[in-house]
């Protein structure tokens, strides 16, 4: 699970959680952010063969990156 | 320098000089032992259908092939059954030294003293004798009913044939050389009219040998005691013993003078053994650079060649190809894989994916040597132009974490590395992993070093960078919370 919150959204935007396992993009969600604050999450299920390192890269409507988080799926 | 003797040079070790040497000298041997027998006619008969049998191999003439093989094998036989005696008496007659390598340069002499002598004895005493001398002509086929004899010429061998009381007396005696081959023989009569009546039967007979071959006969008539020489269909009475051997000399190529005999007989023995090498340097040659072929299959590396320094190879689809071929069969065993190269050249390559046909100029062959098939006969490899790219590094955790424990913190140092690779490759990649990590003993706060994972192989590091991460990470209990 992914989550994310944004505080002081001055209009209603979008954002995108990819979710990457090395380095292929698995999952991508669209979010919707609605002033004046808003939390949003992004969640998959994860197999056995999901094991791994994976990133989710977290980017605005026009594609820029916000946030990089980096982690492993162990057993 | 001609082709052939580049193929030559190419191949030939010494151990072929020593092969054809060695052949050369039993072939030269067999040569010398068996000359003037019938047996050598046979071995060369041999021979011939030996090569024959090789020329319809070649030609895939199946049929003759397989009647060739059986003919060659009943002539064996036949050889071993026909000429037994000869063959005996081939190895009792000659050591060991004579068969491996004396070379006899004095001629069988024949005894010209000696049947002249005996001869004018037997008319002396009024005993009728018929005496063959052959000369370069074989007299086999017209002598009839003969007895083997073998026996060497003397004086008195030759009064006892010749005596009445002897079963084997009617007849001729042949000799060759110094023996007394046959006796009893029965030559064919001449069917020439108007002879004179003091001819009997055995001129008759002197006089229709000589009239089918260049034998020399002499006759001795019992009634008047005179000695004739028939030769050539004609017939001459000899008066005395000397005026016969004189005669007998010429007719066995004894008045020629000794040493010119012996210069010709070495010069003989030296043009046979050029002809035994000739023979087996061409038998040797054409299983060596043509006639019997074989086929390998060889696994050979690729070789990429030319290729433009900005250029690199991120891909392959084969590092190697399977290459047929054909050739010598002494060529295909002895051929070192290393001599055979496939070679690319990519100076034409371009950024991206490109597909090679093999072609034959991309391959090279040791001398002698054809292609038959490559597998595979194209090949795709990418290729990309080198670029650098900074990239972050993430660690590669693996196993279980302890129960009980949680991973607070991860700090890497540094945090991202200079790579170097093909630009396509690098504008795909964000990311950089370390070695896996096993989590397993991640029992309290601590630090490890490890290496980066450079995958794909093409990828490396930056000059200058080291190839490892250092991992500083901060682990704390997990706190179970528990219901009030």
């Amino acid at each position: 699970m992914c989550f994310t919150a944004f505080d002081h959204v001055p209009e209603q935007t979008s954002i995108f959680h990819d979710w990457i396992r090395q380095d292929k993009l698995v999952f991508r969600k669209k979010l919707v952010l609605k002033p004046p604050r808003w939390s949003s999450v992004s969640s998959i299920q994860l197999r056995e063969a999901d094991k791994g390192v994976w990133r989710v890269e977290i980017r605005d409507a026009d594609g820029n990156f916000l946030r990089i988080l980096r982690f492993s799926i162990t057993d | 320098m001609p082709l052939f003797l580049e193929k030559l040079l190419a191949i030939i070790r010494w151990q072929d000089v020593l092969d054809i040497l060695l052949n050369s000298y039993i072939l030269f041997r067999l040569y010398i032992i068996l000359r003037g027998t019938r047996l050598f006619l046979v071995v060369v008969f041999i021979f011939v259908l030996l090569i024959l049998q090789q020329i319809v191999s070649i030609t895939s003439m199946i049929l003759t092939h397989t009647v060739l093989q059986g003919i060659a094998a009943l002539t064996a036989i036949g050889v071993l059954i026909v000429f037994r005696y000869e063959i005996r008496s081939l190895f009792q007659a000659k050591g060991i030294k004579d068969i491996l390598w004396h070379v006899s340069t004095k001629p069988i002499v024949t005894p010209v003293e000696i049947i002249a002598g005996s001869v004018y004895q037997l008319a002396r005493k009024r005993i009728g004798a018929l005496i063959v001398l052959p000369g370069r002509q074989p007299v086999d086929a017209a002598i009839q009913n003969s007895v083997s004899w073998n026996g060497e010429v003397s004086r008195e061998m030759i009064e006892t044939i010749f005596w009445p009381d002897n079963p084997v007396h009617d007849g001729a005696a042949v000799i060759q050389g110094n023996q007394i081959n046959r006796v009893a023989a029965i030559l064919p009569l001449t069917e020439r009219s108007g002879l004179p009546m003091r001819f009997g039967t055995r001129h008759r007979a002197a006089i229709g040998l000589t009239e089918r071959s260049d034998a020399l006969v002499l006759v001795v008539s019992e009634e008047r005691g005179e000695v004739s020489l028939a030769h050539m269909g004609q017939v001459e009475t000899v008066k005395d013993a000397a005026q016969l051997e004189k005669r007998l000399r010429q007719h066995t190529g004894m008045a020629s003078d000794s040493s010119r005999r012996a210069t010709n007989d070495r010069r003989s023995a030296a043009i046979a053994f050029g002809l035994s090498l000739l023979v087996v340097s061409s038998v040797w040659y054409s299983y060596s650079l043509g006639f019997v072929r074989s086929l390998t299959t060889v696994e050979v590396p690729i070789e990429f060649v030319k290729r433009d320094a900005r250029l690199e190879i991120i891909e392959s689809s084969s590092t190697s190809v399977r290459i047929q071929l054909s050739g010598s069969l002494q060529l295909i065993n002895r051929l070192d894989p290393s001599q055979i190269k496939v070679r690319f050249d990519l100076s034409k390559a371009v950024a991206g994916r490109n597909s090679l046909t093999i072609t034959d100029d991309d391959i090279i062959l040791p001398p002698g040597a054809s292609l038959k098939k490559v597998e595979p006969s194209s090949i795709d490899i990418m290729v990309d132009t080198i670029g650098q790219k900074r990239l972050p590094v993430q660690v590669d955790w693996t196993g279980t974490l302890p129960p009980g424990i949680l991973v607070e913190s991860v700090r890497l140092e540094p945090q991202t590395v200079e790579v170097t690779g093909g630009q396509l490759l690098l504008n795909e990649m964000d990311t950089i992993y370390t070695a896996k990590v096993p989590v397993d003993e991640l029992q309290k706060s601590d630090e490890q070093r490890v290496a980066l994972a450079l995958v794909p192989a093409s990828l490396r590091l930056a000059p200058g960078q080291g190839n490892s991460i250092l991992i500083t990470y901060t682990v704390r209990p997990r706190q179970l919370v528990t219901s009030p």
